[in-house]
């Protein structure tokens, strides 16, 4: 059952193969054996999950949805309702959320159950999963490498068969870049596309919610029920949202496909250059045309982005008093030392990295040098993208400039590890959907392919992506041992 | 590993050149020292900037965040060379204006609820450290 896709599994629900039950025990029996290794989660929700499967069972009939009894799990910074919420931090170690994100809300309307909360770096801070306050989670491929991150919990799950599915949010490549390091499907809609509401805010003009799936078709399925406005997210926009899955197969002939030069030169490994070419190549098969372009500003996202998020973090965070929730430190002198303390103690180093480096730019007499100058940088690099896609359809290219690394590799070198997001940090500058599916394997460790569209078009890349995994099988890789 | 051993040539048959690559001009960028002078941030500095985030940072860290902003900054300071005159700071990532709402009561009073995450509250306040002598 652990080995089905999410679209399988809702056939074998609604043709009574077996039951809700018995497939959430036989994950939950999963998670216990293998989750010791890989430390996707943080929480494990069993007796909720159990009671909801057999609710969704009593509950079956000609009417259900199909996600009606499918088990998914929840990366830790969605807010559950009276289950912890972390945020992978010691800051919210003891937050139980008062209420359920939107996003939650509408997959549990859906009928989907909860398995538990998914690891993930710090605050989303971090693309290895190691600033974790839990400790990090090891890729099911290679346990002495990182799964990538920040949704490196959701991400693990996913691959190691633990979950069919699991919700994951992207503010600089956290859902692509994890995917692409664990050999399944990730897709960050486009800004504004997914509410924001009980999603805990890291950068707010870049965080976007998305999913890890095994398949595009399966990203579909959820997406279709995540996506929409709500009131509750002033920056959610209000624009029907169409039939993802309906849209899947579509013919690709006359699809125009931009390959960006500055992704496919010498710093991409050779390796996964190689996977990314055949894998235009299996494109252009079904009738795709490839051409390069350029993005002449694309070399400053990674700068820029590195303005931009601990900026807005700087901001976001300065919530965390010690008072109304969270951390508390003890018997502090006085206000001021209670809020140093609880946030001195509350929050790890790469989370403190960021906050002093956004109070830095934003300070009196630096504003204008680094946060202004950055986000007109951010329009430059938006209109690369805009001007690219009157000329083609989607881009494609490599999601990661290399396979997982490992663990400690690279912990100690802050700006290295920011290199990782080079080629998705821009998606998120623009705004714009991406994804990553699996399209090759180099020394046995998955390579992603990002497959970039304009404003709003998930669906195409969605479908892109689901021909691709028609005419391929690299998705449908397991990874060795008990993780098969 | 990130640095490949050849240039990559693409299926559509051109080459990607000797132009720099991105990764190669960022580790330029990030294997100069942080210049003594002009760059690298003081120790005064630190302690400011944690001070305004309220952050209490341990003596033997402040060297720590000295060498890892100075860095974080000096690679930031790329930024300098992009021609931006006359360009309009971004806003929002889609250039879309935010909607107002009618200015109506949509919450319910949930104050029980919600304290029951705070560690100290009393008589339905929340308690910090006495403020007023």
């Amino acid at each position: 059952m652990h080995g089905m896709t999410l679209a399988g599994i809702a056939r074998a629900l609604r043709a009574r193969e077996f039951s809700s039950e018995e497939l959430v025990r036989h994950l939950l029996a999963r998670i216990e054996r293998l989750d010791g290794e890989l430390n996707a989660f943080v929480t494990v929700t069993g007796e909720a999950a159990v009671a909801a499967a057999r609710a969704a069972d009593a509950a079956r009939g000609e009417e259900s949805g199909p996600l009606a009894g499918v088990p998914i799990a929840h990366k830790d910074i969605f807010c559950t309702a009276g289950v912890k919420t972390s945020c992978g931090s010691r800051m919210l170690d003891n937050f139980v959320s008062p209420y359920d994100a939107t996003v939650v809300e509408r997959l549990r309307a859906a009928g989907s159950i909860m398995l538990g909360k998914t690891n993930m770096d710090e605050f989303a801070m971090g693309s290895s999963n190691e600033t974790s306050f839990y400790g990090p989670v090891r890729n099911p491929w290679d346990l002495g490498r990182v799964p990538g991150g920040s949704s490196g919990g959701s991400a693990a799950a996913v691959a190691a068969r633990l979950a069919p599915a699991a919700t994951g949010t992207d503010t600089g490549g956290s859902i692509r870049q994890p995917a692409a390091l664990a050999g399944i499907t990730g897709i960050k809609p486009t800004y504004g596309r997914v509410s924001r509401y009980g999603m805990i805010a890291f950068a707010s003009s870049l965080d976007q919610a998305g999913v890890l799936t095994r398949t595009a078709e399966d990203a579909a399925m959820l997406l279709a029920t995540m996506s929409g406005h709500d009131p509750r997210d002033s920056t959610s926009v209000d624009a029907p949202v169409p039939d993802y899955v309906a849209g899947l197969g579509e013919s690709l002939q006359g699809l125009k496909i931009g390959v960006v030069e500055e992704f496919m030169d010498e710093g991409l490994d050779t390796a996964n250059a190689a996977a990314i070419e055949a894998a235009l190549k299996v494109l252009e098969g079904l009738g795709a045309s490839v051409r390069r372009l350029s993005l002449p500003s694309i070399g400053l996202s990674v700068p820029t982005y590195y303005v931009v998020a601990p900026a807005e973090c700087s901001s976001n965070l300065s919530r965390f008093d010690g008072v109304r929730f969270g951390y508390r430190a003890t018997d502090p002198r006085d206000l001021e030392d209670h809020y140093k303390r609880s946030r001195g103690e509350g929050f790890g180093a790469e989370v403190k990295r960021r906050i002093m480096t956004g109070t830095y730019v934003l300070s009196a007499g630096y504003y204008d040098a680094y946060y202004l100058k950055a986000q007109r940088v951010r329009q430059l690099i938006a209109a690369d993208f805009r001007r690219a896609f009157e000329a083609v359809d989607v881009i494609v290219g490599p999601t990661t400039p290399t396979p997982a690394f490992e663990l400690g590799a690279k912990v100690d070198d802050p700006v290295t590890m920011y290199l990782n997001d080079i080629y998705t940090i821009g998606v998120n500058l623009a705004g714009l959907p991406g994804l990553s599916t699996p399209c090759g394997f180099v020394e046995g460790l998955p390579v992603g392919l990002q497959i970039v569209g304009r404003a709003f078009d998930e669906g195409r890349i969605l479908n892109v992506a689901h021909r691709f995994q028609q005419e391929t099988d690299w998705h449908a890789k397991a990874p060795g041992g008990a993780f098969a | 590993m990130l640095k490949a051993d050849k240039p990559v040539n693409l299926a559509t048959g051109a080459t990607s050149g000797k132009r720099e690559s991105i990764i190669e001009t960022l580790y330029k960028v990030l294997s100069a020292q942080p210049k003594e002078a002009c760059m690298k941030l003081s120790r005064h500095e630190v302690e400011s900037i944690a001070h305004l985030a309220r952050l209490e940072i341990s003596a033997d860290e402040i060297p720590v965040y000295v060498d890892n902003l100075s860095r974080i900054i000096d690679f930031v300071k790329q930024l300098e060379q992009a021609d931006t005159d006359g360009v309009t700071p971004m806003a929002h990532p889609l250039n879309m204006s935010q909607p107002l709402r009618d200015d109506v009561v949509t919450e319910m009073d949930q104050r029980a609820l919600y304290q029951q995450n705070a560690q100290v509250v009393e008589s339905g306040l929340y308690l910090v450290p006495r403020v007023i002598e």
